[in-house]
Order: C-alpha cells, then sequence, then structure tokens
C-alpha cells in the first residue's frame, strides 16, 4: 500500500475507534464530532454537528459553540476530514469502485440538502434530517433493531430506504454521498479554500496528462482545478502523479 | 524502537482507556435536571414585615420540567405571604424567576436560617420523576422601621416596606419577575448574525488566493471569540446534553410505548388463568405520569385474566406515605410507574418489557 493511503487508512481507523467507541453509554464528552456521525448510535462518545445544528435550531440558541467548532474544523483541515476522518466518507472509500467525472452543479445539491436541514429543522421543530440520516440508519437503527430496542416500523423502513439509495448510489459513483449529497461536507466546504490542509500544484512538473483525474474518488480535475470545494484532500492524485507535481501542504494558506 | 504495529495498539488502547475514563466521570457526575438559586444571598426582613425574594430556575437539560411548585419548608416563624405561582412548564435550557413573599411572622431580630421546598417533576422516556428537594436561605431580621408622625407624635409601623439590599431607587423589574418572563432582546442572535455574515463575507474574500493568510487569520479570531462565547454561556455542556439523549424518534423507536395500547399474549393469559395462589398487586400512579396508563391497562388485562390477582391502585400524591414504605419515594425522588407485589421486596419501574416482567414477579411461567 503506497504511503499516503496507509496513513489515511490509520487516521480512517482513529476516526472510526474516536467516534464510535463509546462503550460506556452516549453522550459523555462536549466534543462534536468532525464528520458525519450519528450521536445516537450505542457506541458513541460525541455529538453530530449536524444533529447539534439541527437540536439548537428546535431549542432556539443562537449557536456559538458549534459555529466556533466548525470554524476550527474548516480551518484545521476543511474537507479533509471527509478524506481523512469522517466514518461514513471511509464507507464511502470502501465503496469507490467507480471514478466518475463529478457532476459540478449537482453537487450544490448538498448545500441544498444543508438549507433544507436547517430550514426543516426550523418548520417542523423536529430533527427531520435525522430521520432521513444513512448514516444514521448504520449506526443506530440496525444496532438498536439488533440490540432488540427497536421494531422493523415505518421510521425504520424509511432509514432502510435512505441507505440502500445511497448504497446503491455509491457502488455506482465512487463516494456518491460526499459529492452531491451530505450537509457536513458541504459545511466543510465553505472553508476549503483557506483551510490549513491544502493540496498544492507545481505548475511547471505537470505535463497535464489527467493521470491525477483518473485517480481522484470525488471525480475531480486536480491539474485543472486544484482547490475545487469537493475536493477531500485524500491525496489519491498525489500517489496517481508520476511526475511528483502535486503534494498535499499543511500550514498557512499560501499568498 | 517500537514497532509501527505495536504502536498502534498501544494508540488504540490508550484511545479505549480514555473513553472508559471519560463514561464514568460522566456517569458519576449526572445530576438534576434543574438548577435552582434564591436572590438576594441574604434576605432582610423588618420584624414583623415582608420581603420579596426571587428564586431562579434553570433547566440545564434537554428534558421538560413540569409544575415547578415552591413552598416554604422552615422554620415556621416565617412563612410565604402568598401562595406563590406554579411553573407550569420549563423547557430545555431555559431559565425562570419565580418571585415570593416571605414574611417574618413571629421571627426575633438577628440572623436565622431558614429553606425553600422545591418540587417538579419530569419524565426520561417510560419513567416519570418528582424531585423534592430544600434550597437553603439565609435571613437576617431587623428591628421594624418606625417612623414617627410628626403630627400626632404616633409610631407607626411600615411593614409592607421592604427594607434589604434591593436598590430602593430600581426596584427588581417587574418584568422579570414575572415567570417564566417574557424574551429579553435578542442581542445573542445578532451578534450570530453578525458572525455569520462576517463568516461568508470572509469566505467569498478567501476565493481570491492573495486574501487567503488574512481571511484564515481573522477567521481564527472570529473560532476563538465564538468558542470562548460559546463556553462562557455554557453551550458545550448543552451539545453534551443533546448528545447523551437518545434520539428514539431517529432510530424507529417512534412509536413510543406509552402510546401504544397494552395488549397481553396468549401464553401469558393461559399461564395467569391457571394460577394456583393469590396474589395483591400494587399499582402506584399519578397524575404527571405519562407511561402509567400503560402500565395500569397492562396489570388490568392480567387482572381480567384471572380471579387470584386482586389490584390496588395507589396515587403517590394522595398516599405519599405508602409510596415511602414501598420504596416508590426514596431521598426525595418519586418513580412512577411502579408496580409491588404484596409480600415481595421487589418493585417493577418503567413499562419497557412489562408483561414479562410482571409475569416473572408473581413467578408465573408462560
Amino acid at each position: 500500500m503506497k504511503k499516503l493511503t496507509a496513513a489515511r487508512r490509520g487516521t480512517q481507523g482513529l476516526g472510526l475507534l474516536f467516534g464510535l467507541f463509546g462503550i460506556t453509554g452516549i453522550g459523555i464528552t462536549h466534543i462534536i464530532f468532525p464528520g458525519l456521525h450519528c450521536y445516537a448510535c450505542p457506541l458513541a462518545v460525541t455529538v453530530c454537528p449536524i444533529g447539534l445544528m439541527q437540536n439548537l435550531i428546535v431549542f432556539g440558541t443562537p449557536p456559538f459553540f458549534w459555529l466556533g467548532t466548525i470554524l476550527a474544523y474548516g480551518l484545521l483541515a476543511g474537507r479533509g476530514f471527509c478524506g481523512w476522518f469522517c466514518p461514513f466518507g471511509t464507507l464511502n472509500d470502501l465503496l469507490a469502485f467507480r471514478k466518475a467525472k463529478i457532476w459540478k452543479s449537482v453537487s450544490f445539491g448538498k448545500f441544498i440538502v444543508l438549507a433544507g436541514t436547517v430550514f426543516a429543522a426550523w418548520y417542523f421543530a423536529d430533527t427531520v434530517f435525522c430521520k432521513l440520516c444513512p448514516a444514521a440508519s448504520i449506526e443506530a437503527s440496525i444496532p438498536y433493531l439488533l440490540l432488540g430496542i427497536a421494531d422493523v416500523n415505518r421510521p425504520f423502513l424509511v432509514h432502510m430506504g435512505t441507505l440502500g439509495g445511497t448504497l446503491i448510489g455509491m457502488i455506482l459513483v465512487s463516494r456518491f454521498w460526499c459529492r452531491y449529497l451530505c450537509p457536513m461536507g458541504g459545511l466543510l466546504a465553505l472553508f476549503n479554500r483557506v483551510s490549513f490542509l491544502h493540496l498544492k500544484l507545481d505548475e511547471e512538473r505537470c505535463s497535464s496528462c489527467a493521470a491525477c483525474s483518473s485517480e481522484c474518488p470525488m471525480g475531480l480535475e486536480p491539474h485543472i482545478d486544484h482547490d475545487d470545494h469537493n475536493c477531500i484532500k485524500c491525496g489519491a492524485c498525489v500517489e496517481g502523479c508520476h511526475l511528483n507535481a502535486l503534494s498535499l501542504r499543511y500550514g498557512l494558506p499560501k499568498r | 524502537m517500537i514497532a509501527r504495529g505495536s504502536a498502534k495498539t498501544a494508540i488504540a488502547l490508550a484511545a479505549v482507556a480514555l473513553a472508559c475514563f471519560l463514561g464514568s466521570v460522566a456517569a458519576w457526575a449526572q445530576g438534576p435536571i434543574l438548577t435552582y438559586s434564591v436572590a438576594p444571598d441574604l434576605i432582610v426582613i423588618p420584624s414583623g414585615g415582608t420581603a420579596e425574594v426571587q428564586v431562579r430556575f434553570e433547566n440545564g437539560s434537554v428534558y421538560e420540567a413540569d409544575d415547578i411548585a415552591v413552598s416554604w419548608a422552615g422554620p415556621e416563624t416565617f412563612e410565604l405571604a402568598a401562595e406563590p405561582e406554579t411553573i407550569k412548564l420549563l423547557k430545555p435550557f431555559e431559565s425562570a424567576i419565580l418571585p415570593v413573599v416571605l414574611a417574618a411572622t413571629g421571627a426575633t431580630e438577628g440572623d436565622a436560617a431558614g429553606s425553600f421546598q422545591i418540587l417538579y417533576t419530569y419524565c426520561i422516556g417510560d419513567l416519570c420523576y418528582q424531585i423534592v428537594e430544600t434550597l437553603d436561605a439565609l435571613i437576617h431580621v431587623e428591628a421594624a422601621v418606625i417612623e414617627v408622625d410628626p403630627e400626632t407624635q404616633t409610631p407607626s409601623t411600615t411593614p409592607e416596606t421592604p427594607v434589604g439590599p434591593v436598590d430602593p431607587v430600581s426596584p427588581p423589574d417587574p418584568v422579570e419577575g414575572q415567570a417564566p418572563g417574557p424574551r429579553s432582546f435578542p442581542w445573542p442572535w445578532i451578534g450570530f448574525a453578525i458572525a455569520g455574515l462576517a463568516i461568508a463575507g470572509l469566505l467569498i474574500l478567501g476565493r481570491s488566493v492573495a486574501r487567503r493568510r488574512l481571511v484564515a487569520a481573522v477567521l481564527a479570531l472570529l473560532l476563538i471569540g465564538c468558542l470562548t462565547y460559546g463556553i462562557v454561556r455554557n453551550q458545550h455542556e448543552q451539545a453534551q446534553a443533546i448528545g447523551s439523549v437518545l434520539c428514539i424518534s431517529c432510530v424507529g423507536l417512534e412509536e413510543a410505548r406509552s402510546a401504544e395500547e397494552a395488549e397481553l399474549s396468549e401464553s401469558g393469559a393461559a399461564a395467569l388463568a391457571a394460577l394456583g395462589r393469590d396474589i395483591e398487586l400494587v399499582l402506584f400512579t399519578a397524575e404527571w405520569c405519562h407511561a402509567c396508563p400503560f402500565a395500569k391497562e397492562m396489570v388490568e388485562l392480567m387482572v381480567e385474566a384471572t380471579d387470584r390477582i386482586t389490584l390496588r391502585i395507589v396515587d403517590v400524591d394522595e398516599s405519599p406515605n405508602a409510596a415511602v414504605e414501598a420504596g416508590i419515594i426514596e431521598s426525595n425522588r418519586t418513580i412512577v410507574p411502579a408496580i409491588l407485589r404484596t409480600g415481595s421486596e421487589d418493585v417493577l419501574f418503567g413499562i419497557e418489557n412489562l408483561e414479562a416482567r410482571l409475569l416473572d414477579l408473581m413467578e408465573v411461567t408462560p
């Protein structure tokens, strides 16, 4: 396995561990998770940023702590968390068989999902997105069914429906959820250009061979636009480049 | 040099240990859902007079607190001048102030200690709790203010004027005194909107490569400001409180059992019909308990299935002594629904898997 991929598998493992190792019960820390991760999961120790956001809208709290945390994650790595940490992103990664080119206009769908999540939480005074969220399907619905607490009822079937749809999407198009639908990805994408983790392109070395594009799980073209808001900074393109024109850098954004 | 594999194992073990530690700390630190305080810290009352006291309630949990009532617990030399209002509902993360008027009816001058009694209820899932706690208050009784009327030369006491640390120029805001008071001007929301607009603006600026460093620096400052203000407002605790509640409707548990109709299985009914001894069950209920109707329905179905079970229904508010005896009220905490089998020590709480647990309590095997 290549170096970056090996490192990424390590941090993704840590993400799973950090997100899902709450053997002592749910909700025991103040930490907001930097990814889409259901806090209703019987093993969760952290709070889901999207779930918390909806609850704060329902309770009518101006969410300064939440905003500060999102800013911190945005600056620290932006969508790097999608590629290197998020457990649901990891599932997307494991099912990434077909690296089709991204539909740029459809990729704005995640901002629509984010706006819809906010609006629905306000309008219905309920966590509507959570009832559809495929991460919750895997991390909460199925575990609670196996634990004998939940029944196969309508909300469960809705969860299975969204999960099934997302899984089919993920198998047909790599990182389907991350590309087009994830509201957390949408939030982090806002900060992608100013985050400390960034992709660097040495234009003198680049021969525009597009070897990087064929490797990109998000279906981007790093040799043309290396700081797209969809870039999850996974480093697949860095490993795919034969001329070492691409590199992942960590530090203040370049001038 | 540590091998790479063992370093990973060490990290994994450290993470597990940390999670266990945090878990045990959190489990140990679980507190009541309301916190309360009394203002002023030292209540100054003229002898034979009254003083206005504000009891402040804060709900730091995601549960709704119901029917919050304040009464005077003692000593008897003081009393509440009027029956204070009850706060019907205190929503999650909200606070309310309840004004009460304390009268020093028989108190002598000097310092005294007393306490208010606070009573409220809340439900977590199937179980409903009633909490009775006391809130200590320090009282200083002053000599009655005697004003000498210059014309008649007769001294007259003015017990109605509250004397104390309350600034006479600015008496306590009557609007704030009503519980729960109307919302004040939404400064935090305006701050939040400004922060949001600033971030949006900065992100648009950040699209240009030349300004990225500056934008990142300003965003970092905003980050520190938001986090600090959020933590000062205890929003990290709020985040944890939200995370610690299982959103049952999110995971396919939407039909809460309290809304369901109780149903007795055929095997259970058959086993009860063959019951060979007399059993008395006592069901403890309360008006404020959401899951009690389900429990009552289930027990009544069992009573119908056989003529050997007698049922006694006890309202814990009407007969608290029986509830204390049965252990339903313990350390000022009432938990209902609860079912007791007379002659045994065991009490069933809640309605989770009620039929099987009830049959087990009666030593009936379906």
